[in-house]
């Protein structure tokens, strides 16, 4: 199967990069941020550093070392099941990084997140991660670079990451705190898997298709 | 119309890149099935640009690709099945080694997995290429790489083999075995086309050979006719070589420089 062979090969490509190492510092970063106490969970803190971490995986996961698209482009595979393997792979890598930081940043703060603030966790995670998944469609190909790495490009995508990130979280601010309706944001959950399965994968696949050799000059 | 018996044909192919630099004017050539067909230029010549847009990595501004009588424009990217490349850029997923790279590309040809495992173990042993995986292919030698490039551009048998100076960098040895695997393929069945500027490979190696000269094509004949034509152009009765006829056809029109102090 054409996907699981991209899944196996984009995690393969996670845990051998050399800068697989960035996760120590943004690590450290979501265990302080969580000891700070006016930020109402720590999961803010390691949901805000797993999206900023994983941003090449979410925006620029075309273009991850020189030639991958090529590399790709090369090859007979529909581009939705490229691009489909790619975003599940990138939703395998933050549920596992999601997880490891979760667990280290929560090894040193004193307070102890209740179960209730875990399945809202689990539940911001389900309607963000598709949203996220769904801009980076639309992102990919129009903004791609060539690698990624500490530069200047990386900061700025990691920043706009970030601001992505805090705009597809309002759905879940809104519908589970302030209007505390969870079978709407279990609703708004679905209708965003939905969209990004139906419309989103299958509209960025025929944009590459038919840009391909556009997107092949990325510098 | 198609010929049926041409597996690759180029029609009025033109691209100017954004510098200005027109790198094809109305190109057309065709490349008669299982030939070794010999493309060959000076630096700069459209040859790269050529590749490029038969793998579709770049878009022509006219002009049409037709493999197997099929038109590429479509957008159909079954094609590709039956077209092996290697490229004259870096190998892609450099982080992997020989053994991951080449099973992978066997899977994503759709060989199933005993079969592609079986193909990679022995190109590897072929190629004299490590099969552990300690070493990843970015580690290796130019000539290395392009082994690897090689093994992985044939593990799925393909029908038209497109090479970008395949032999740049690589030890006699290999060169020579890489002819030989090329020459069998061909015997097989398969085409090949190589862009070269070697042109004693050319035309000891090519059953036909295309000289491409500023974006556009100056000759193409089969290589046994090459000694007849460069003696026509050249008005001898004893024939020349490919390397005379080629000087003639691209440097022809051109002043000879000489440096002043040799």
């Amino acid at each position: 199967m054409v996907e699981w062979r991209v899944v196996q090969t984009e995690l393969r490509y996670f845990f051998r990069e050399p800068r697989t190492v960035k996760w120590v510092p943004l690590t450290l970063f979501a265990a302080l941020l969580g000891l700070w106490p006016y930020l109402g969970s720590v999961y803010v803190a390691v949901a805000a550093v797993t999206f900023v971490g994983l941003e090449p995986q979410y925006v620029n996961y075309l273009h991850r070392w020189p030639g991958h698209f090529a590399g790709h482009a090369l090859l007979p595979l529909s581009w939705n099941r490229i691009v489909r393997g790619k975003n599940l792979a990138t939703i395998l890598e933050t549920a596992l990084v999601f997880g490891v930081v979760s667990v280290l940043a929560l090894s040193v703060t004193p307070d102890r997140p209740s179960w209730t603030e875990s399945r809202r966790a689990a539940l911001y995670l389900t309607m963000t991660v598709p949203l996220l998944l769904s801009m980076g469609n639309a992102l990919a190909g129009r903004e791609g670079r060539t690698g990624t790495g500490v530069e200047f490009g990386d900061a700025a995508a990691a920043l706009q990451m970030f601001l992505a990130a805090l705009v597809c979280s309002l759905p879940f601010v809104i519908l589970v705190y302030a209007l505390d309706a969870t079978w709407a944001a279990l609703l708004f959950a679905l209708l965003a898997i939905f969209l990004w399965m139906r419309v989103s994968v299958p509209h960025t696949a025929h944009f590459v298709q038919q840009n391909t050799a556009e997107i092949c000059q990325t510098p | 119309m198609p010929d049926p018996l041409n597996i690759l044909e180029l029609e009025k192919l033109e691209k100017t890149f954004d510098t200005g630099h027109r790198a094809l004017d109305g190109l057309t050539l065709a490349v008669p099935a299982g030939s070794i067909f010999g493309f060959i230029g000076l630096n700069g010549a459209g040859k790269t640009t050529t590749i490029r847009i038969i793998a579709g990595l770049t878009s022509p501004d006219t002009g049409t690709v037709k493999i197997g009588g099929r038109s590429l424009a479509g957008g159909d990217r079954n094609y590709l099945a039956r077209i092996g490349f290697v490229l004259d850029e870096p190998l892609y997923f450099n982080w992997m080694s020989a053994r991951e790279y080449l099973v992978w590309v066997g899977r994503m040809y759709g060989l199933p997995g005993a079969e592609s495992d079986h193909r990679t173990a022995e190109l590897l042993d072929f190629f004299d290429l490590p099969p552990t995986d300690s070493q990843p292919i970015r580690q290796f030698s130019t000539g290395m790489k392009k082994k690897v490039s090689l093994a992985a551009a044939i593990i799925h048998k393909p029908d038209l083999i497109i090479l970008d100076e395949p032999l740049e960098g690589i030890d006699v040895l290999a060169a020579n075995a890489i002819k030989e695997t090329l020459t069998l393929m061909a015997s097989r069945g398969s085409s090949i086309f190589i862009a070269s500027h070697v042109l004693d490979t050319v035309e000891r190696f090519c059953s036909e050979v295309a000289i491409l000269h500023q974006g556009r094509l100056a000759l193409q004949c089969p290589t046994g006719e090459i000694r007849q034509r460069a003696g026509a152009i050249l008005n001898r009765e004893k024939g020349g070589s490919l390397e005379e006829l080629f000087v003639e056809l691209v440097a022809g029109s051109r002043q000879r420089k000489q440096l002043s102090y040799v």
